[in-house]
């Protein structure tokens, strides 16, 4: 009577457990998996740098990550009392104006990045600035120093010198060091930066009492500039200023030798990238503006530019500094404010003061663009060397 | 609830049943759920893939016809700028008019742009705003150099709205590069593609994001301009460049069935997407028919269980209801015989059980009404009682006996303490009876008790063990028995007409006396008493004139002495008096005088009652240490008194 009565409740027990089975089974069916990331505990930064170019710049991802690498092996940047991984995440602007935005805007709002160091070019940078400014996102450019980059916009910074400023740095030296008093300028007019560094040249060269005797602007892409430097020589400039891509300038230079012209080459941080103007035969003797001179580096900075060359492989040259310098800037931003929330890392950016970078000390108490120095480099046996330093303007 | 299915079959067999039958209805409800969900998710992907493929066909043939377009327009631009070096104002207003007319002849053209073949000058805009700007670095232009060309979706550098370029070569007829036309596409003609809905139902829709999750083109209206971007897990694999078909929450957290796709040549992803709700409506209702079916057809069976197991249990239950009465104490009742199977020979064998029972249950109600009216109308006590003492039960002649019911008296101590004054008592007849029921054969216990009404009573009890150790107490009173024996007991040693100790006691009184005299080194007095002349009142006054004199004579005699002192008549008209306990010899003189005195009474009953007497008067211990002695001693001196005329006492030893 008794097992009779136990087998009849495992016989129960195991129809009920059954019937529980099969409705888990039916609400396990109904319901959808929902993915979710977690990504509160990175500190994702945007890199847009030109990898598939022409240009290509991969020296300065290399520095980049092997940087962001450092911090990360040391356990991550300490922000507001803990250590958050940096994410670096690199996307290719290709070299085109499409390219450049949609990157921008995937990094933005896909991959949800809090800051993003580029892009490189200030025609780029210009429209990618809508884009940051529209996601109050900081773009820290390493290299877009044209001043409609930062002009009335909250989001955007650029660490190198600003073009109004550089032109007149060179007009200055050229004028009272070089003494030189006829100027010719031959830039590329389709782009933003040749554009603009040309005119604040000219215009400073001539408040200064020097004369331009010629400023030809040509069309991007022409590779013939024979008809421009024929002008130009016409014109008996003493030099000829330079301020366009290094693409252009070899180009330009070589040219400008064959029809005759025998005056001094002038040029602007574009001249910086690479060092395809540097061992250039018609360069030597050549002057330009740049940011960085490998022989200024302050003693810190020269032992932490030293640890990443061991990394990296490579001479920490322009490239690297520059974006180093901008990225150094995000973090730095963060470690300041205690947060990399992207409205407190611009806060961090702006109320950056001396910040040393491998550039040089720079601050950003005048809105986007950089307070800080530069360098007169002289060309001399395929190597740039700095003839004469610009204290940041106080 | 639980406790009616236990005690019904019938509710146990119908809940057994429907149990089972409700897993049966529930396991196929799920399974006919799960296999319409697969069923249906396969045709729900199925169809929003085959919509999906519609609209990247028909995206392919829109972007196709913008492409004719653009060599339509290309080959009237071209024959405008071919062999000059620029156009005059008349020439490119009309350019511009013409241009106009093609852009309101086609909604999606939002700007239509030549470009110099160096450089990227904007020569020509249906936007006058963009005139003299530099495309050098678009790859609409770089690209639009070499041949007819689409850019694929980017942010629009002024809104950042999702564009289409498409773009081509202006040459002459020589193939000399005159410039490069560019159109920019709004996307609303691809959200008119979006839109449609065809084959995809009530919550089926399809949209379009930009490689930065950019919603470029929704079915849903108002979607567009809400800058918000969904990250669902379809448009992540989708942005990964995978394509596909899930289960997931989409943006609005709505769980969907979706199909993805990444348009690699316009840089976009399609989704499909339709709630499951709507895609496994079917299954549900599929569920819900055979849950509904499965429960209905479980009712009918449970309706048939239930006639059938009535049925069945229909004799079972008349048997049970037979038992019940039974049980109720109506052996009366009779189990029907209704079949002549199994459940028959039950009921029959029930029946006969319940007879036998009836008949068994009268005679031992009979033999227990006989018994019990034995112990009601014994009159001896019967009482029964646990090891422990505690009392069960008592019948009405042990309640007569002590006066007590056993709801007063719960124990034998209980008992004890009403019946015995003493607690030695008490204590001795408990201990006592708890020994005798250890006995196998206890001794007949006689004890005087105290009965509730206050009189003294003897109650003789024994105890006798029964088989599981309880003990039966009998008990008689045997006080009527105690106060004969103690008559007896007087009869003998009292004299039977003045009431005075006889002889034997008087020896015994005077025996005791001694011994306390040698133990208290006191003294004992003997007087010996003769009464002068009771022979001659005797012969003149007849036998009863004697008597009476013996009988007054024992009265004033016993009114001489004290209580502790005993008188006592040796026979014929000599009295003794032992006088216990006495100081000195002068005590005694004091007693012989006093003796003298009230029996010599002339005035009494005309001077025939009390003439005088002879006392003889002997004290231990100096006339003698024993009895005979003393007695002899005593005698000897009454002898001597009397023989000195009577009416005197005479101390022994004492010369005559």
């Amino acid at each position: 009577m008794r097992s009779g009565t136990f087998a009849r409740r495992c016989l129960l027990g195991v129809a009920l457990c059954l019937a529980l089975g099969a409705l888990a089974v039916m609400s396990a069916c109904s319901g959808a998996g929902a993915g979710a990331g977690a990504e509160d505990d990175e500190f994702r930064i945007g890199l847009l740098v030109p990898l598939s170019g022409p240009p290509n710049i991969v020296t300065a991802k290399d520095a980049a990550e092997a940087l962001v690498a450092r911090v990360n092996a040391g356990g991550g940047l300490a922000v507001g009392g803990r250590r958050i991984k940096v994410r670096l995440l690199v996307e290719d602007t290709g070299g085109h104006v499409e390219r450049t935005l949609s990157a921008a805007v995937r990094l933005i709002r896909q991959e949800r990045v809090a800051a993003l160091v580029g892009p490189y070019y200030s025609r780029d940078a210009i429209f990618v600035a809508n884009a940051t400014e529209d996601a109050q996102v900081p773009m820290v450019s390493p290299t877009a120093s044209n001043p409609q980059v930062t002009l009335g916009r909250k989001y955007a910074f650029s660490v190198c010198l600003v073009d109004t400023v550089q032109g007149r740095f060179m007009a200055q030296y050229a004028f009272q060091v070089l003494g030189l008093r006829s100027i010719a300028v031959l830039y590329d007019e389709s782009d933003t930066y040749p554009q603009g560094l040309a005119r604040y040249f000219a215009d400073a060269f001539v408040a200064l009492g020097g004369k331009v005797v010629a400023q030809e602007g040509y069309p991007g892409g022409v590779t013939d500039f024979s008809i421009q430097l024929g002008r130009i020589r016409a014109a008996k400039a003493q030099a000829l200023y330079l301020p366009n891509y290094v693409q252009d300038v070899v180009l330009q230079m070589a040219q400008a030798r064959r029809a005759g012209f025998s005056g001094v080459f002038l040029g602007g941080d574009s001249w910086e990238e690479g060092t395809s103007v540097l061992e250039l035969s018609a360069a030597q003797g050549s002057f330009f503006t740049a940011n960085f001179a490998h022989g200024a580096m302050g003693e810190a900075v020269r032992r932490q530019a030293e640890h990443l060359e061991s990394v990296a492989g490579v001479p920490m040259d322009s490239d690297g500094a520059m974006v180093l310098d901008a990225l150094g800037v995000v973090l730095a931003a963060a470690q300041a404010v205690g947060s990399v929330a992207p409205v407190s890392l611009r806060a961090g950016i702006a109320s950056l003061r001396d910040y040393e970078g491998f550039s040089g000390r720079l601050s950003f108490e005048r809105g986007g663009d950089a307070v800080r120095g530069a360098h007169i480099m002289f060309i001399e046996g395929g190597q740039a060397r700095s003839r004469k330093v610009l204290e940041p303007a106080s | 609830m639980m406790g009616f299915i236990q005690k019904s079959l019938v509710a146990r067999l119908v809940s057994t049943y429907l149990v089972f039958s409700l897993l049966g209805v529930a396991g196929m409800g799920a399974a006919s759920y799960l296999v319409g969900r697969a069923f249906l998710r396969q045709a729900a992907v199925d169809r929003l893939q085959s919509a999906s493929r519609q609209k990247e066909t028909d995206l392919g043939l829109w972007i196709e016809e913008r492409l004719r377009d653009l060599q339509f327009v290309g080959a009237t631009v071209a024959r405008q700028y071919a062999g000059k070096a620029g156009l005059d104002e008349r020439e490119t207003q009309r350019l511009l008019s013409h241009l106009r007319d093609y852009m309101a002849a086609q909604a999606d053209v939002r700007e239509v742009l030549v470009l110099a073949p160096t450089g990227g000058r904007v020569l020509l805009s249906t936007d006058p705003a963009q005139v003299g700007g530099y495309r050098a670095s678009y790859n609409y232009y770089t690209q639009g150099r070499q041949g007819a060309t689409v850019q694929s979706v980017y942010p629009s550098p002024e809104s950042l709205r999702p564009t289409i370029t498409v773009s081509m070569p202006l040459k002459d007829e020589s193939g000399e590069l005159l410039g490069v036309l560019a159109v920019h596409l709004g996307l609303e003609r691809i959200d008119q593609i979006i839109r449609s809905r065809a084959g995809l139902g009530e919550t089926g829709e399809t949209y379009l994001v930009d490689s930065s999750n950019t919603l470029v083109a929704s079915g849903r209206k108002g979607l567009l301009h809400s800058g918000r971007q969904a990250h669902t897990e379809g448009i992540e694999r989708a942005l990964a460049g995978g394509s596909g078909h899930g289960q997931y929450l989409n943006d609005a957290g709505v769980p969907v069935v979706g199909v993805y796709r990444w348009l690699a040549p316009y840089q976009m992803a399609l989704l499909a997407e339709m709630s499951q709700d709507e895609a496994f409506a079917s299954a549900g209702r599929l569920a819900l028919v055979s849950v509904l079916v499965g429960l209905a057809v479980a009712a009918l069976l449970c309706l048939g269980v239930y006639v059938f197991s009535r049925r069945m249990a229909r004799p079972i239950l008349s048997v049970t209801k037979a038992a019940m009465a039974v049980a109720g104490g109506d052996l009366s009742a009779r189990a029907p015989v209704a079949t002549r199977d199994e459940l028959g020979n039950l009921a029959k064998a029930f029946n006969a059980m319940t007879n036998d029972l009836s008949n068994l249950y009268s005679r031992l109600e009979l033999e227990g009404r006989e018994r019990g009216a034995i112990l009601q109308s014994s009159f001896d006590g019967i009482a029964l009682a646990e090891k422990s003492g505690e009392l069960v039960f008592n019948n009405p002649g042990m309640q007569r006996l002590f006066g007590y019911s056993v709801s007063e008296v719960p124990s034998l101590a209980a008992l004890a303490d009403r019946i015995f004054p003493a607690p030695e008592d008490r204590q001795s007849f408990v201990v006592n009876l708890m020994n005798d029921m250890l006995q196998e054969n206890p001794p007949e216990r006689v004890f005087a008790f105290l009965h509730r009404d206050g009189g003294q009573c003897w109650c003789r009890m024994r105890v006798s063990r029964m088989p599981g150790g309880r003990v039966v107490i009998n008990a008689q009173d045997v006080s009527a028995l105690k106060a004969s024996e103690e008559r007896v007991r007087h009869m003998a040693l009292h004299d039977s007409l003045t009431g005075l100790p006889n002889r034997q006691l008087f020896a015994d009184r005077l025996e005791q006396a001694l011994r306390r005299a040698r133990r208290n080194n006191s003294g004992v007095g003997l007087l010996y008493i003769d009464l002068d002349h009771f022979k001659a009142l005797n012969d003149a006054h007849g036998h009863a004139h004697g008597d009476r004199v013996l009988v007054e004579t024992a009265l004033r005699l016993k009114a001489c002495v004290r209580e502790s002192d005993t008188v006592a008549r040796l026979g014929g008209d000599e009295f003794v008096i032992v006088l216990s306990d006495l100081p000195g010899a002068a005590d005694a003189k004091a007693v012989a005088e006093k003796v003298l005195d009230t029996l010599h009474d002339p005035d009494a009953a005309g001077g025939n009652m009390f003439l005088g007497a002879s006392v003889g008067v002997a004290c231990y211990p100096v006339n003698g240490e024993d009895q005979d002695s003393l007695l002899s001693k005593a005698d000897a001196a009454m002898y001597a008194a009397k023989r000195a005329g009577g009416n005197a006492y005479r101390m022994a030893g004492t010369p005559s």
